[in-house]
């Protein structure tokens, strides 16, 4: 993973907008965690967040209303297709 | 080499260079002093003690220029306190080479001062901090 300088300071022989390799890093006798945490360096490939495009409420169709035929009609009611 | 006056004395911490906040450096290596004395052998009295050299304690001194912003002293600092860091350090920027020296090892961080000073005053920090293990003397460019 790489890392870019952001800060003013030369960081491990580097200077603003150089980059760095964890192995950079830690043969200079720094600290990944520590450069990091103090504003020294920036993951190179850090994705820029953008915030997520707003979906708009989906339109729900009603369900059509499906008529129940009763097959096992015994009193004979009228069945919807006798009507 | 002639007699050097210090102005650009670089000094590298936990990766970082710091010189231009650092006004005082003293890197030091004092060995403890074993004493060797014994009775003389034979016809031959003890007439004067003896001694040998012990372990070595090493400390370096800075005199720090705070600053509170980003990527500065105080975040570089403050986050080391209580952990051992790497310190480079070399009379010059200059390539490295006998006659400028850069001084490697590894220092626990076991004092820090944020805030010090007089009204009108720089803010600074003195901090003498124990070297753990030995220093590394690198005269290879």
């Amino acid at each position: 993973m790489e890392y870019t300088v952001i800060s003013n300071k030369k960081v491990c022989g580097k200077v603003k907008d150089d980059k760095l390799t964890r192995d950079d890093i830690l043969s200079a006798g720094g600290s990944v965690e520590h450069l990091l945490a103090a504003g020294h360096i920036k993951a190179a490939n850090a994705v820029k967040v953008t915030p997520a495009v707003k979906q708009e409420p989906q339109v729900t169709q009603q369900e059509e209303e499906v008529p129940v035929f009763n097959l096992d009609n015994e009193q004979g009611d009228k069945q919807p297709w006798q009507e | 080499m002639a007699r050097i006056v210090l102005t650009n004395v670089d000094v590298e911490i936990a990766g970082v260079n710091l010189s231009d906040y650092i006004s005082s450096v003293s890197l030091s290596s004092t060995y403890d002093v074993v004493e060797t004395t014994a009775f003389g052998g034979g016809n031959v009295p003890a007439a004067a003690k003896t001694r040998q050299a012990g372990l070595v304690d090493n400390a370096v001194t800075f005199e720090f220029h705070q600053d509170f912003a980003a990527g500065a002293v105080e975040a570089t600092i403050y986050p080391l306190l209580g952990t051992v860091a790497q310190i480079k350090v070399q009379p010059t920027n200059a390539a490295i080479s006998v006659d400028s020296p850069q001084y490697v090892f590894n220092a626990l961080i076991s004092e820090w001062t944020p805030l010090n000073g007089a009204v009108g005053e720089l803010a600074t920090a003195s901090v003498t901090w124990s070297i753990t293990g030995p220093i590394v003397k690198d005269t290879t460019p």
